[in-house]
């Protein structure tokens, strides 16, 4: 818990945006779904560090890049900084269908386990490094996750839900109607032509997300 | 461009870059170029997407024609139930974003300079994208050469075709025979030269009801929605057309009007040969045309960037993948790509984790339609893209779907050029 607060407060150096809130990490639960080789190369006084985003039981990884001087400052950290470094070896590879759980995605990157709560910002809803929630908006790719799935619906209900023709239009509907619409739509419970179809290609927390980018238009 | 930001970008594309880090001391350089190649549904909306999502990027739009003719529901216009002004649309829409858009002919792309040049100009960029769409390979069929093209039309590019094909119909004779070939999956539109049999046969009931169609098909089946496709054949044309699988046309003669498989020659009043295909030529161009057969671009599903040239993104039919080659799929892949450029060019990680949606409808009748919906989500353990289980295609042929199969294209053109 030493190191992985420690490590905390490098990346609070780092980002300074990142709100005090956040380090009401818990362990990523779940199975590693996501795990890019560690970076070639890394910009010269940067460490690269993994950290892990996770969401409905997916733990994504990516790699971060930290002024070296950050670390370095961190006397609990600067001691496995270098560990933090090493590459990570092939034995890491998960097999696509091994529901990895944290605790062995942690033995099977050893170098990495230490650091891996720490990064992990408590549970922005899309899974990945690019989403952590400083001083609680979302930011990086949980806007543009989200941004770019409401965009798929734009195809039939009209940039931004501002539909002109027979599809209703988005634009401004209330939150909670939209995501009992979805979820009723995605059950059968309510009846369609075709958004059964792609209801069922969405989980329940993008319906949240969604909600929010379609509630925020004026209609 | 100063250094510092070429670095930035290469360190960028290479995965390395994540949102809010300090690497954003490096952001505060010149505008970012993007040069688009391709107004059709790809290319006009990642355009367009660009400019919503940074307007502070520079965003130049290249295609040789001067306005839009949608392929979707062009095969209304041979039945005669639209006109080919119905399905048209201006680049005025594209202007008000603030997108460039330059009509004229790309004549080289030098992928090391990043210069694109056309007859008229030479466009420098940051970052290109190709969505060219499909060409086709006249020479896969014997006799199917310049000459023959004029009698022998494919309308599979809604245009002047499309008004050709329709004005053959109407000249030949009642009785007449209509041959419609097709190629071997995959192709452009997969559920559309089903969908063109049908709305052929519904003009020939009204009009000149002792014709024929018989459609001769590369495919071993009906290649989408098939049940209904079936069904509209049985139900509604059970006199006028005759669909014969595994029967890949091999050669044709404008001179005798004939058509010739594996299996017979058929001599015919109107022949509709639809070629097999490959990525638009400015694809190969910028050498991006690269999978075994040189015939599709293999490219990254999170990005569009090619797989074998960097700065290069390629969106729409021309790329390799497991997507049905439609509209609403160019439309949504360059909807993830100009994501992944405004946050690359603005040194963040790109969404790891695309989702794209597919829905094709295709008139059956003039009051009936059907659909087929897929939603994909990228897969970044198999690096593939994922069908979502859920998809599928309507129940039935139904009025309800032929008015949002219409309001479907009010939509997605609105969404693309308004
Ligand atoms: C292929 C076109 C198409 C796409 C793509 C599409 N929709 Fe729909 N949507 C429809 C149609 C048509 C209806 C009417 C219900 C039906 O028959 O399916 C509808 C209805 C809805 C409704 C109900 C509206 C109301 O007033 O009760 C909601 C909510 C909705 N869609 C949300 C979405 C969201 C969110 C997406 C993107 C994830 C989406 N749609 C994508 C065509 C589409």
């Amino acid at each position: 818990m030493h190191r992985v607060s420690a490590l905390l407060a490098a990346l609070m150096l780092a980002i300074p945006a990142i709100s005090s809130d956040s380090t009401a990490a818990e362990p990523p639960v779940g199975k590693l779904i996501y795990l890019p080789a560690q970076p070639a190369n890394i910009p010269a006084n940067m460490v690269a560090v993994p950290v892990a985003i996770w969401s409905n039981g997916q733990i994504f990884m990516q790699w971060m890049f930290v002024p070296a001087q950050a670390i370095a400052s961190m006397p609990a950290l600067a001691g496995s900084a270098p560990a933090i470094l090493s590459p990570v070896t092939s034995a890491v590879s998960v097999p696509a269908t091994a529901a990895t759980t944290a605790a062995s995605a942690a033995t099977a990157m050893p170098a990495a386990a230490a650091s891996i709560p720490a990064a992990a910002v408590s549970a922005p809803s899309v899974a990945t490094a690019a989403a952590i929630n400083v001083a609680g908006k979302f930011t990086g790719s949980t806007v543009t996750h989200a941004r770019s799935m409401a965009a798929t619906c734009y195809s039939c209900h009209g940039t931004d839900g501002k539909s002109h023709s027979a599809i209703p239009p988005l634009a401004g509907m209330d939150k909670s109607y939209f995501i009992e619409q979805m979820k009723d739509f995605k059950s059968g419970k309510r009846e369609a032509t075709v958004m059964h179809q792609h209801a069922k290609g969405y989980t329940d927390e993008e319906f949240q997300q969604m909600a929010e980018i379609f509630a925020a238009v004026k209609p | 461009m100063s250094m510092q930001r070429r670095d930035f970008l290469k360190a960028s594309a290479a995965g390395l870059a994540i949102s809010g880090l300090p690497l954003r001391a490096y952001g505060n350089a010149a505008k970012a170029k993007v040069v688009i190649v391709g107004a059709g549904f790809g290319g006009a909306t990642a355009a367009k997407y660009i400019r919503k999502w940074d307007p502070s990027i520079d965003v130049t739009l290249i295609d040789r024609e001067g306005k839009f003719v949608s392929c979707p529901l062009s095969n209304l216009v041979l039945a005669g139930l639209k006109t080919l002004d119905n399905i048209t649309r201006t680049y005025d829409g594209l202007k008000s974003h603030g997108v460039n858009v330059v009509v004229d002919d790309v004549t080289a792309i030098d992928t090391d300079k990043r210069v694109v040049t056309t007859a008229k100009g030479s466009f420098p960029y940051d970052r290109l994208i190709l969505s060219p769409g499909i060409d086709f390979r006249f020479d896969q069929i014997e006799g199917y050469d310049a000459k023959a093209q004029e009698t022998i039309l494919h309308a599979w590019k809604a245009g002047p075709q499309t008004l050709k094909l329709r004005q053959q119909m109407e000249s030949m004779p009642d009785g007449g025979l209509i041959v419609v070939g097709m190629p071997l999956a995959p192709y452009r539109c997969p559920p559309g030269p089903y969908e063109r049999v049908c709305l052929m046969a519904n003009y020939l009931k009204r009009a000149k009801p002792k014709s024929k169609i018989i459609m001769l098909d590369a495919n071993p089946d009906v290649a989408s929605k098939k049940p209904l496709f079936m069904k509209a054949w049985d139900t509604l044309y059970k006199d006028w057309v005759e669909y014969r699988p595994n029967s890949k046309v091999l050669k044709v003669s404008a001179d005798n009007m004939t058509v010739s498989t594996e299996f017979e020659d058929l001599k015919a009043s109107v022949i509709n040969v639809i070629p097999p295909q490959r990525a638009g030529h400015v694809a190969e161009l910028a050498g991006v045309r690269t999978d075994s057969n040189g015939v599709w671009c293999p490219a990254s599903f999170v990005t569009y960037e090619s797989k074998s040239k960097p700065n290069v993104h390629v969106i729409g039919d021309s790329l390799l993948s497991n997507f049905p080659k439609s509209g609403h799929m160019a439309n949504n892949m360059g909807k993830v790509c100009a994501n992944a450029l405004v946050e690359m060019l603005n040194g963040r990680e790109p969404n790891p984790i695309p989702i794209v949606a597919n829905t094709c409808y295709s008139a059956v009748s003039e009051d009936k339609a059907i659909h087929v919906a897929t939603v994909f989500r990228y897969d970044p353990v198999k690096d593939q893209m994922t069908a979502q289980p859920g998809g599928g295609i309507s129940a039935d042929l139904s009025e309800v779907e032929s008015v949002y199969a219409e309001a479907w294209a009010e939509g997605i053109w609105g969404d693309v050029y308004s």
